[in-house]
């Protein structure tokens, strides 16, 4: 097996460039170097870390779809778990390739069905009431302090079986996996040290001891019991609950009401029909999406996109880049609540397309329609402030004004 | 180009030549198909579509 190369294949005729995707410049305002790396070709190289860059729509959706090349089980970041130690136990579904995360796949899936979906939407709508009515008593918010952190912290460990005690520590830990996915830069390491003091509490809540019976992690135990998976791969699969299910739904929310207060047009018309909030939500994910990159690795020597990879070469593919290239998308930068976004890759695509979006779908709806009955309008009331992630589109401050009807 | 055939809730067929490769929901998403809501694009999630595969096609890829 050969190691991680650090320069493109000799004789390749392809576009290198100096971008660090990784940089502050670069997190905290992607969208001009998503369009150099797009309009430089299908696939570029990026020489500051040896990796191949893809960031048109057809080629993203092409290798997410081409699980078979394009594998996760070598790590869905930067690092390539063949050549480099994990920086923890790889995950049983994120970074696994069939038959395992097949496996996974299936228990996951069905515990996160429209189905379940079903049984947990009138609580959660609730929530979203209980939530924008003491909202809309303050006036100004902090839309991620007060709302987008909050609501996620309420309803999905409320499904997932989780104490109420300490459940802020799932914004810690969802900030340092998504961050891990990057180099080791001063935003990981940050990221690392506060996510330090709580690393023992969230192992303590993967267990079953901890999940309360019937609820989202019961379930996954439950499972283990139906021998449909181990009672070993049994909390590792918790796991990714804690750390996928909250960071991303938080930062779906913050954007989708940066977007609105923004676009005071579009959430006039959300207003006038509150069932356009479904695909208000999506098209804020298309234009804003949380989750900006994943990376796959060449399982074998291939050509993609006309372009001579080579076994172990990581690629970087721009889920937030492929949403808004303009051979896919009219008008791209605009946000327009209408806008068909079927095809949008804000969950990814393929056999690895977020497992728990309908999850995030159900949220974003609930809290945008009751927004749109309590609230005339969404006024920016002070610069927002980013907060970066190596790959989340993350806000750590919106504060805005809620004008009641 | 294969040849897909929809027939929607009331019964109207509607018949598109499409490029080898594209997917049934795709196609029928492109097109505006009514009923075709393909929210989770493709990838199993939401449930909005359902498939049933003849066995007569059960040997062929």
């Amino acid at each position: 097996m050969s190691a991680t190369q650090l320069t493109p294949p000799p004789g390749v005729d392809v576009p290198r460039m100096d971008i660090d995707p990784f940089s502050d410049d670069f997190l905290l305002n992607p969208y001009p170097y998503h369009e150099r790396i797009r309009e430089a070709g299908p696939v570029v190289w990026l020489d500051m870390y040896g990796i191949w860059a893809v960031a048109r729509h057809e080629h993203v959706r092409a290798g997410l779809n081409d699980w078979r090349n394009f594998i996760s089980s070598a790590g869905v970041g930067l690092a390539n778990f063949r050549t480099e130690k994990p920086f923890r136990p790889p995950s049983l579904i994120l970074e696994a390739d069939p038959p395992q995360h097949t496996r996974s796949r299936t228990v996951l899936a069905r515990i996160l069905s429209p189905k379940a979906m079903q049984a947990v939407r009138d609580e959660f709508q609730k929530q979203a009431e209980v939530l924008i009515d003491s909202l809309v008593q303050k006036g100004e918010i902090d839309a991620i302090k007060e709302l987008g952190e909050v609501y996620p912290l309420r309803v999905f460990p409320d499904a997932l079986g989780l104490t109420e005690e300490g459940r802020e520590n799932l914004l810690l830990y969802g900030n340092m996996v998504f961050n891990a996915f990057g180099p080791r830069n001063h935003v990981f390491m940050d990221a690392v040290q506060r996510y330090e003091p709580v690393r023992d509490w969230i192992m303590e809540k993967c267990q079953r001891e901890a999940l309360r019976p019937g609820g989202f992690g019961d379930q996954i135990y439950q499972a283990a019991d139906a021998g449909d998976i181990t009672y070993e791969e049994a909390p590792m699969l918790v796991r990714s609950f804690l750390s996928a299910g909250v960071d991303t739904t938080v930062n779906g929310i913050g954007n989708a009401i940066y977007c609105l207060s923004r676009n005071p047009d579009q959430y006039d018309k959300l207003v006038a029909s509150p069932t356009l909030a479904r695909g208000a939500f999506e098209e804020s994910l298309r234009l804003e999406s949380s989750v900006q990159t994943f990376f796959r690795t060449a399982n074998v020597d291939l050509e993609f996109a006309g372009v001579p990879m080579r076994e172990n070469d990581k690629v970087v593919f721009f889920l937030a880049a492929a949403n808004r290239d303009p051979r896919q998308w009219k008008d791209p930068e605009a946000f327009d609540i209408e806008r068909k976004t079927l095809g949008h890759t804000a969950f990814g695509s393929g056999i690895h397309a977020c497992v728990g979006q309908m999850v995030a779908r159900l949220e974003g709806e609930l809290i945008l329609t009751e927004l749109a009955r309590r609230v005339k309008r969404i006024e920016p009331n002070g610069e927002p402030r980013r907060r970066l992630n190596n790959t989340l589109r993350a806000l750590d401050s919106l504060p805005v004004r809620l004008i009641p009807h | 180009m294969a040849v897909s055939r929809y027939v929607g809730h009331g019964g109207q067929q509607t018949e598109l030549a499409v490029p080898g490769g594209t997917g049934v929901m795709q196609a029928a998403a492109n097109s505006g198909q009514a009923g075709i809501v393909g929210e989770c694009g493709g990838s199993a999630m939401c449930a909005a579509c359902h498939v049933y595969v003849d066995e007569s096609f059960e040997t062929q890829q």
